[in-house]
């Protein structure tokens, strides 16, 4: 009996929004917005939202391979009414296979940094971005610190360079493949990584275990997202951020499942309006302080939070996801194959 | 080996036809229920994701209805590296935990061993390690500027080498198999009578090769462990994704992750791997077959007699117990102080030394509460119907009389346990999302019940090897004497074998407790939106906060070893003494071996007083 109770409980449980919806008849007829993210401050997001408007909305968050992983294998059965994570190459795969709802456009005013994410068909929206990688160094252990790409294969850095592995941590891959642009292709890029790993560079899965050899000396500098980076250095006087030129951007991206019901895509919209608003930005300023709340935001009017340094002085090149997207797969084999071997 | 007495007692003449269709009936039905939970559980998820390898389009996952370009992806130099490491990695912590296991628990359970009710309980910590924070502990602790460099004086470069590398994968892997061998041994050495040595020494036999005849009468429990071990390190995410990948030592656990959760996800490619490590679950499946097969191992009947602790002699108690607690100060102390460490360390940009901050912050964290309630509870509910299905499933497949059925049965259990969980939670992803479920009214997908339903996938395939040692061991005359004096089926269970069982059952039982609230592949993939287990919660703490994940982590687990100890406690108290037979052992035997066959260190069967 008592084992019965608890399984009913667990299943209630499951089906159930994150929070009680309230208990007014507007919210009775309302569906649940389910939303599927891999950000920082979605659960503080959602929860705005639905205090604001009074739509159930329950979270599915996890880090980003898992969130792609789970929309996946849902394909023919999709769970999700509107995913929003890091990264666009991962949403323009997405619209390329028919999932997301296109030409939708919520009354926003985009900066022009902003307007370039925004691709043709309006299939996804991007709400901030950060910085797939820069440079982090311990002052403790460095004086001179690298400025360039290129420094970082100096003698003064062997072995002292940490990165990460693109087959594990997401944002690793758009660091790669802006190097590799920038170096004017793939070969030269990979040319490019051999070399540092020749200079020794130390590999880790996570930016956890990345950012702990940099405090204890195991490693003097590494690449890191900036979020990261700036979250890190935010605690920690002696972790001090390098942006060479130049850096790859990498929107956080926002996108409507086409196969849900009108209401579900009806509400699914309010959600993207309701980020894209001034009340949405500020918790996305202050959903995750010391992590993806660190970003530079893309709409006319909004600043970022003090920690980041100006955009203006921040040499980004964006990346093409309709070129860059495809390749993922082929440069993460070739890192697994022969960097991270 | 020689069989041991299992007549079958046969039923009065004028019942025989009535027994026999009931017997039957009974046998079909268990039949059923194995088979329908096997089916629900193992076959449909599993068959799902691995047909996914060679029908894509079937799950919408590409264009081709009927294609092996799946398995090109899975023939990659490192994808192969990858399964060619895990194989030899699985072999050889299989080899280390048992060897190390062996003459441990035997020290533990029948010998006088100094400090054996601590070593107990380092035992059960050891298994409450998770895997990932066990490697983690390791690779802190040899670490530049890690707390060995501090205790020594200079950096430990050397030991770094060894533990960033095939050598501390194997070794932490065998430490973690080392409680299930534990776990799979410990009922059978508990049980194992002295009749069939005192046969051989009545016969003039020599002491070792008294030695010789335990060591062939725990044949099937060793092999047990063997198997369990092997499939738990080849399943093994924790050190796959932390040690072994830091190190650059592709295990076949990593790489099928890898094609699940990077851009693009490529679940054909995880397909393909997951037949390839299949093929090797299947290699160890058949090796345990081909050893025990013909043979059987009942050794506990009415006439077992069950005996006392041998005392151990000065000298080899101080080289037991020191060895053993070597044991443990390596594989337990060495992580708990690298995690510990970890813990301990100050907030970035606070300075200072070693502080409980951590602690603090997250005790004061009320959003962990929640994580942990929920954890608790299904890992109260999965623990217990694991341990009813893996019981009986091991039962039915150890009972006389090979089929079919029980020998797939048997196979699909191992099987499950050799792949990862990362693929069992995609198994459930694919198979119960698909939308003729829906149409049929069955609609759980995005519940809670199947994340339930998951954890018992994982975990009840390690009961039932668990149970298959202990259950292999118990003759089926024992039973069906009850059944002649008057006991009903139920009845002649409860009183005979779960009595026997006992011991074995609160350790599968606590096992899948403890190992739920920390499995974090399948409930990463598997947890319905709005719901958050407690691994998902430490993972997510983790990605900013590594030392208050870890703080958590310490916190949880110490949760966790109150309330085995309470479970312990109370099954002391509370549990008929029979049941406890373990415990009766108290009277030590003398240490010289010419008195061993005194028959007042004997003790009887508690199903003798079961029957009375």
């Amino acid at each position: 009996m008592a084992i019965t109770g608890l399984s009913v409980g667990l299943a209630a449980s499951g089906s159930s929004a994150t929070a009680a919806s309230p208990a007014s008849e507007a919210a009775s007829t309302k569906v649940p917005l389910v939303v599927y993210a891999a950000e920082g401050y979605d659960s503080a997001m959602t929860a705005a939202f639905q205090k604001a408007t009074g739509i159930p909305t329950t979270l599915y968050d996890d880090h980003t391979g898992i969130v792609i992983a789970k929309i996946e294998a849902e394909r023919s059965n999709p769970q999700w009414g509107l995913v929003w994570l890091d990264g666009d190459q991962a949403l323009y795969t997405m619209n390329q296979q028919g999932q997301l709802l296109r030409g939708w456009q919520p009354t926003a005013s985009y900066t022009t940094q902003g307007q370039a994410f925004v691709p043709a068909d309006h299939s996804y929206l991007p709400t901030g971005f950060t910085v797939a990688g820069a440079i982090f160094y311990n002052s403790n252990q460095v004086s001179a610190p690298p400025r360039t790409w290129q420094d970082l294969l100096s003698s003064r850095f062997s072995g002292k360079v940490g990165i990460l592995n693109p087959a594990i941590d997401g944002p690793a891959y758009p660091v790669y493949a802006g190097m590799m642009q920038q170096l004017g292709g793939v070969s030269q890029g990979q040319r490019f990584i051999t070399q540092m790993k020749a200079n020794g560079a130390q590999l880790f899965t996570d930016p956890h275990v990345e950012l702990a050899a940099l405090e204890n000396g195991q490693i003097n500098v590494m690449i890191a997202q900036s979020a990261y980076g700036i979250g890190a250095a935010e605690k920690s006087p002696n972790i001090k951020g390098v942006y060479p030129r130049y850096v790859t951007p990498v929107p956080s991206v926002i996108g409507i499942d086409r196969k849900v019901s009108a209401a579900e895509q009806a509400e699914a919209k309010k959600f993207v309006a309701f980020v894209l608003s001034p009340a949405g930005q500020q918790v996305m300023k202050s959903g995750d302080p010391t992590g993806d709340s660190l970003y530079w935001p893309v709409l006319n009017g909004e600043v970022s939070r003090p920690q980041l340094p100006p955009l203006a002085s921040t040499p980004i090149k964006a990346l093409s996801p309709s070129v860059w997207g495809p390749r993922e797969q082929t440069v993460n084999s070739w890192f697994s194959a022969n960097i991270a071997l | 080996m020689s069989a041991a007495p299992a007549a079958d007692a046969a039923p009065a003449p004028g019942r025989l036809g009535a027994w026999s269709a009931s017997h039957r009936w009974r046998q079909w039905i268990a039949a059923t229920g194995l088979g329908g939970g096997a089916f629900i559980l193992l076959l449909f998820p599993l068959g799902c994701f691995l047909l996914l390898a060679f029908s894509p389009r079937l799950f919408h996952q590409g264009t081709q209805w009927l294609s092996l370009s799946s398995f090109s992806g899975a023939f990659t130099s490192s994808a192969l590296q990858g399964l060619m490491n895990t194989g030899l990695v699985g072999v050889g912590a299989a080899l280390l935990a048992v060897g190390i296991a062996l003459p441990m628990t035997w020290a533990l359970l029948r010998t006088s061993l100094a400090g054996r009710r601590v070593f107990t309980v380092l035992t059960w910590t050891l298994l409450l390690l998770p895997t990932f924070l066990a490697a983690s502990g390791l690779e802190v602790v040899a670490q530049q500027n890690g707390p060995l460099s501090w205790l020594v004086g200079h950096d430990p470069s050397g030991l770094r080498r060894v533990v960033m590398g095939p050598v501390g994968v194997v070794w932490v892997l065998a430490c973690r198999g080392v409680p299930f061998a534990y776990l799979a041994l410990a009922g059978s050495i508990r049980s194992l009578g002295g009749e069939y040595e005192e046969a051989a020494r009545v016969h003039g036999a020599r002491p070792w090769v008294a030695v010789r005849i335990r060591f062939w009468l725990l044949a099937p429990a060793i092999l047990a462990a063997l198997a369990i071990v092997f499939a738990e390190s080849i399943s093994d995410f924790g050190v796959a994704s932390t040690l072994a990948a830091n190190a650059q030592f592709p295990l076949a656990t990593y790489t099928v992750y890898s094609s699940v959760s990077t851009l693009p996800v490529d679940f054909g490619t995880a397909s393909a791997e997951s037949w390839l490590l299949l093929a090797m679950v299947a290699l160890a499946v058949l090796g345990q077959q081909r050893a025990s097969r013909g043979r059987t191992f009942a050794v506990i009947s009415g006439r077992t007699r069950f005996e006392a602790r041998r005392a151990l002699r000065p000298a080899t108690q101080i080289v037991g117990a020191l060895g053993v607690a070597v044991f443990f100060a390596v594989s337990v102390g060495i992580p708990v102080l690298g995690i510990v460490a970890t813990s301990m360390t100050p907030p970035l940009g606070t300075g200072g030394g070693l502080t409980f901050a951590n602690y603090a912050r997250v005790l004061h964290d009320p959003t962990l509460v929640g994580p942990i309630r929920f954890s608790v509870q299904i890992a109260l509910l999965c623990a217990s119907f694991a341990m009813l299905l893996g019981t009986g499933a091991a039962w039915f497949v150890s009972r006389k009389g090979a089929s079919r059925v029980r020998a797939g049965l048997d196979t699909a259990m191992l099987a499950a346990i050799g792949l990862p969980s990362i693929v069992v939670a995609s198994g459930f992803l694919f198979a119960y999302n698909l939308p003729f479920l829906g149409h049929l009214g069955i609609q759980i997908y995005g519940t809670n019940i199947v994340l339930a339903m998951g954890y018992l996938a994982g975990f009840t395939p390690i009961v039932a090897r668990l149970m298959a040692g202990p259950l292999a061991q118990v003759s089926d005359n024992l039973r069906q004497a009850a059944r002649v004096h008057g006991a009903g089926a139920l009845r002649s269970w409860r009183r005979v074998v779960v009595p026997m069982l006992a011991p074995s059952l609160l350790s599968a039982w606590l096992f899948v407790f403890s190992a739920v609230v920390f499995e974090l592949p399948l409930s990463d993939v598997l947890h319905p939106a709005g719901t958050e287990p407690l691994a998902v919660a430490i993972t997510k703490q983790m990605r900013f906060d590594t030392a208050g994940g870890t703080a958590e982590t310490v916190l949880a687990a110490l949760v966790i070893l109150v309330i085995v100890g309470i479970c312990l406690g109370l099954y002391r108290m509370t549990a008929p003494a029979g049941w406890r037979r373990s415990d009766h052992a108290g009277a030590d035997r003398p240490p010289s071996g010419r008195k061993w066959s005194q028959s007042r260190y004997r003790r009887r069967m508690p199903a003798e007083g079961a029957l009375q």
